[in-house]
Formats: structure tokens, sequence, C-alpha cells
């Protein structure tokens, strides 16, 4: 199985839990062979929303989701189920301040 | 449907659908193959005969028809190829497939998956229905009080996301096992309360305690699986008595325990005495338990022992609500009210009312409004709100309504005395003795007897005269003296109950002139507070009236 984990959270993380960064997660998940990927996102502040209506371009300044949570990055994994899923979730630093969403991906 | 069908229905529905799912891997199916079987035993056991292994001849149809499905259908090879392996080739009504083993762990498999914390509450409780205990989605639907297209959404849904999210079909391995165990006799455990709740949905009452059945069945090594079914069955035998006509409820103390089930109690009391012979104790075999000693008559001590342990392993502010009622029953509502304090259960009707409950046992009916008006505010069932009115009404009409007035001098004659709150008898029992005193002197009392509070060391002792007021000075004798109480302001109020109700009024007589910005006359000393002039009188002449919990009694405190 294919998941997404969408990390966020209703804040930045402070300068302790930047510097943290994955506090091991990351040699963990390689190590194990569960990680296809992923990225840190910078802050919404910075992003650009677009859409096409009619042929219409249209952007905004911002996110589209105006929420108090934003998402701050994402880690593709592939592991057995969802079991562990939620196990490689929990063991994420970011799990301890913000919030982990596990999605799952369409299956090729 | 014949008889042995249906009777086949009920207990070999869960066992076949749990063991197509481990075979097929596909909930839907597994479903429409079980019902294929029934089918076919509708159709040949009353030809055939019933076979002696129901169960075994229901899967076996069941997987063949898998197998045909999924030929037909030319899913992928590995798929058919597990479904073939794992059916035997030959059967019939007299055949015994050697698969048998498993079976019982399929059906764990199904609760553990049914029950992933992965999926809401109302899918959880869906799916279990459904696929264990084989209610029809018209039956889950009216169980649930929803339309039947919600409900068939709803368990569309799940299963879809068991499959999409990749939700793993297993009794969870031995590191997941106690918390995953916690969660299925949670989702029990929440059925049967949604069930006993509302009563037009009482039979998730009914399948709740039939999986529970099953579960403390295929763990039997769990004492909380046993506590849980000892706990549903030991409430579920007073149903008959729980709410009157009107469908409002019964208090335990007032429930007609003849009609209590006797059948559920013994088997409830037997799952317990199980549960506990595995020396492991946990939340449910404590609240089964309660629900015990109950039954049996309601030991109070005990109760309020066993919510104590509870509190403990449950941290939770209701069970510490209920810690706090058990104990107003076994020591008193004063000893239930301190154990209030500091709590709070926001938009919880019951909190409120049972400290409503206890300061109207204590007298203060002014509080007492108070609360059970808060209560109120946040009780929707009807027949709480209908109770909780009544309360309101009673307590206000009882509640005292001070006034500051003025008193003249007051000559009077009394015995004084240092007591305890435990030897208070000494100078109350005097009272008589000065009635006889005045009538040797051939003079009746000017007014009422009353105790005057003079020194106040609740910890220690307390300095108390008993009086009778005359009309006019008199010389003392021996221990009776002759003096005045003081001329002044004084706030009165009358209470109208049983004199053990004192000790309330007064705690809300001193809030009360608190929330006023009055000031007692009162003088801090050594010895405890000295009081200017503080009295109780009794209004109420015990020949007339000898029920105390019609007594008149007027506080009257003296203002600095």
């Amino acid at each position: 199985m294919q998941y997404a984990l969408l990390i966020a959270g209703d804040r930045e993380p402070t300068p302790e839990e930047m510097a943290m960064g994955c506090g091991g997660w990351s040699e963990e998940m390689a190590a194990r062979g569960v990680v296809r990927g992923g990225a840190g996102l910078r802050p919404p502040a910075e992003s650009t929303t677009v859409r096409v209506r009619d042929g219409q371009m249209l952007l905004t300044d911002g996110p589209f989701a105006d929420t108090k949570e934003q998402i701050g990055g994402l880690v593709l994994i592939e592991c057995a189920d969802l079991d562990e899923a939620v196990e490689i979730a929990a063991k994420h630093p970011a799990a301890g301040y913000g919030m982990i969403e596990i999605r799952p991906l369409f299956q090729p | 449907m014949t008889d042995p069908v249906a009777a086949a229905f009920r207990e070999e529905w869960g066992r076949v659908v749990a063991t197509l799912i481990r075979v097929t891997g596909d909930w839907d199916l597994a479903e429409e193959c079980a019902q294929e079987a029934f089918a076919a035993a509708v159709r040949q056991w009353p030809v055939e005969g019933v076979p002696r292994k129901p169960g075994a001849w229901l899967t076996t149809i069941a997987r063949h028809r898998a197998t045909d499905r999924l030929r037909r259908a030319a899913v992928g090879a590995a798929k058919l190829q597990e479904v073939a392996v794992t059916a035997p080739i030959e059967f019939g009504h007299d055949s015994e497939p050697a698969d048998d083993a498993g079976i019982e762990d399929d059906r764990l498999r199904l609760i553990f998956t049914c029950c992933h914390p992965a999926l809401a509450f109302e899918a959880q409780v869906t799916l279990a229905l459904r696929t264990l205990a084989g209610l029809s989605m018209a039956e889950i639907a009216r169980a649930f009080l929803v339309p039947e297209t919600t409900m068939a959404r709803r368990l569309g849904r799940a299963k879809a996301k068991i499959r999409n999210a990749g939700i793993p079909y297993r009794v969870p391995p031995a590191h997941l096992l106690p918390e995953r165990t916690t969660a299925v006799l949670g989702v029990l455990y929440l059925m049967f309360n949604e069930g006993y709740s509302t009563p037009e949905r009482r039979a998730l009452c009914d399948e709740a305690i039939r999986l529970a059945r099953l579960v403390a069945e295929l763990m039997p090594d769990e004492p909380e699986a046993a506590g849980l079914l000892a706990l549903t069955l030991l409430h579920d035998a007073r149903r008959a008595t729980r709410l009157d006509d009107q469908g409002d409820v019964v208090l335990l103390a007032d429930q007609d325990r003849s009609r209590w089930d006797a059948t559920q109690i013994a088997e409830g009391r037997q799952a317990l005495a199980r549960a506990s012979r595995l020396g492991r104790l946990g939340p449910y075999q404590l609240q089964a338990a309660i629900a015990d000693s109950h039954a049996a008559g309601s030991d109070w001590p005990l109760i309020a022992g066993l919510y104590e342990q509870l509190a403990e392993l449950v941290p939770s502010p209701v069970v510490r609500l209920n810690h706090a009622a058990a104990v107003a029953m076994a020591e008193g509502p004063a000893a239930g009210l301190r154990l209030l304090d500091g709590l709070e259960i926001p938009g919880y009707h019951l909190l409120p009312a049972t400290r409503a409950d206890f300061l109207r046992r204590l007298g203060r009916h002014a509080e007492a409004a108070v609360a059970y008006e808060q209560a109120l505010g946040l009780a929707t069932a009807e027949a709480d709100r209908r109770f909780l009115t009544r309360r309101v009404d009673e307590t206000r009409g009882r509640a005292m309504q001070p006034s500051v007035i003025d008193r003249d001098e007051q000559p009077y004659v009394g015995i004084r005395r240092a007591v305890t709150m435990q030897t208070f008898p000494e100078i109350a029992d005097r009272m008589a003795g000065i009635y006889g005193w005045l009538a040797e002197r051939g003079l009746e009392p000017a007014g009422p007897p009353f105790f005057r509070y003079l020194v106040i060391d609740m910890d220690r002792e307390l300095v108390v005269e008993a009086g009778f007021p005359v009309a006019a000075p008199v010389e003392g004798d021996g221990e009776v003296f002759y003096d005045v109480l003081p001329a002044g302001r004084y706030v009165s109020v009358t209470h109208v109950g049983h004199p053990s109700e004192l000790m309330g009024v007064t705690a809300e007589l001193n809030a009360w002139a608190d929330a006023q910005g009055l000031r007692w006359d009162v003088e801090q000393t050594p010895d405890g507070d000295r009081f200017a002039s503080r009295l109780e009188i009794y209004k109420t002449d015990p020949r007339v009236q000898p029920d105390m919990s019609k007594w008149e009694t007027e506080l009257a405190f003296k203002l600095a």
C-alpha cells in the first residue's frame, strides 16, 4: 500500500523543533525502505493559488484552504497496511506538535 | 426461512462471512456468497435434512459460490487459487471439511477489523452488526433511527475505507493487542450504551450483549471481555423497571427488584466470577461489580470503594461524579459535596443536578435551586427536564429569604455549657430543665427557647447557652443565670425542616451575608470566634408537632 503522509500544524515549528528536523526518523525509514519521496514546504504565506474558470486564469495570494491548520510537508511511503502507516506516522516528530493525515494513494 | 435455517443464520452468519472475507479479501463478495449459501440451505435442508455441522456446510457452499463468481469475473489467478485450495472439493450435508481450525480466528479477525480505530464509531457498529451479527440494513437503520439509504451509504463508505486505506484483516500483533482489545470492547460498550440511553434503540443492547458474549468466548484469557459481558448483562437485567409508563427514569431505589431478569443476573455474575479468576482488574469488571452490588441491594460503602478504584484506573470526571454520589449515599451529602469540589464537566447536566441534590439534602435550598436551574439549562431529555423543573420549584419555595431586622433587648434565663458537636446533647437536653425552673417560680416563658452560640471553634469546642426569654428580670439561681440578649440589627431567616439541616442553612446564610457585604458582630479570640449574639430559635412546640422535619427554626445573627 502507498500512502501520503500530510504533515500539518496550526503554527510554524519553533526553532528547536526546526533544529531537530526529523530527528532520526528519515534515517530509520530510509533503512526500512519505506520512503518513496517527499518534501518540506515553505510557509503558506508564500504560496499562490491558481484556478482556471471559463478559460480565465485566477490567481490568489495564499493557500487554497483558509484554515488554521496548514500543510507543512509531505512524505510518500509504501508499507504493508494502515497499521504500519500509523506506526510510521506516529514516530515522526511533527506528530508530537502538529498532526499527520495518512491518505492512501490510488493504486497503480 | 424455516426454523433450523433461521437458527443457523443467527449462529453461523458471522462465521461464514468472516471466513469468506479471509479467503476472498472482498467484503461485498463475502456477504453475497454467505447470503447465497443460506438461500441454498432454505432449499435443501427441508429435503435433505439439516447437516450435522451447519456452519461448515454453509461455509463450504459459500466458498464454492465465491470460486464460481471469481472464475466468471476472471479475476487474478492468485486469488482464485487461494479460494480453490482452501475449499474442499467434496461437500454435502454429511461432509466435514477438514479446515475447521481457524474459523474462530476468522471471527476474531473480523471483530478487530470492524472495530479498527481508524473507523468512526457509527461505521464500526454498522460493520459489526451487518457482518458479524447478520442484521439487515433495515434492522440496522431502525436501531440507529436513520433512513435505510443513509445506513447503506455508511456501510458502503466503511467497506471502501477498509479496502482502499489498507486496514488489515487480522488479529493485531502482540504489541498492538492490548490497545486494540480495549478499542473492541469500547465499541461494544458504546453500542450497548447507545441502546440503553434511547429506548427506541433497544435492539443495540441485545446485539451488544450477543457480540460481547462472542468476544468473551473468543478471548477467554481477557478478563475485561468477560467483565464487559457481565456489565452489559447486569445492567440490561434492570431494563423492565428503569422507566415508568411515561418514559420517566425510575430511580434505582424505587425500582421493583422482583421484575429484574434473574437469568441475566445469574449469567452476568458467572461472567464476572470468570473474569475475577483471571486476576487482572479493569474498568469493566469494576463497573460490573458495581452493577452486581446494585442487583444484590446496593451496598453503598462497597460501591463507593469500587468507584474509588475505578477513578484510579479511569481518570474521568464522570467517574469522580459517580464516586461522589456513592459516597453521599454511604456517608451523607456533605461528604459527597466535598468530592465535587473542583469538578468540571462542560455541558453535562448530571453534575449540577447531583450538586443540587446534595445541597437540597443539606437544607441549602437557595444554592440547590440555582444548581437545579443550571442542570435544567443543560438537560435535553424531556423526562429529565420535567424532573428538574419540579425540583427547581420545590427548592425555590423552600429557599431562605433572609431579612435584616431590629431586635430590642431581650431578658432571658439560661444554662451555659462548653460542648463539642458530639456532646451537643449535654446542653440541648437542659432545655426542659430551664422550663421546669421557670415553672417552679410561677413564670411563663416570654417566647420560644433558643440556643445562643457564644464561642465557636468547630475543631475543638463550642460555648453554647440554652435559654428561654422572660418578660422581666429575675434572680439567677445555681446553674441557671439571668442575662440580656443585646439589642441591635440582626439578620433573620426562618428554616422549615429538620434541625439537622441547620448546618447547611447556616452555611447558606453566611454566603448570603458575604454576598450582601454584611458582617457579623464577632471577635476572633484564641478560644474561637466570639459572637455578640448568635441565636437559633426553636419556634415549633414539640408537643404540638412531634415530626421534626416540619419544625420551624429562626436563625438570628447580630450584625456588626
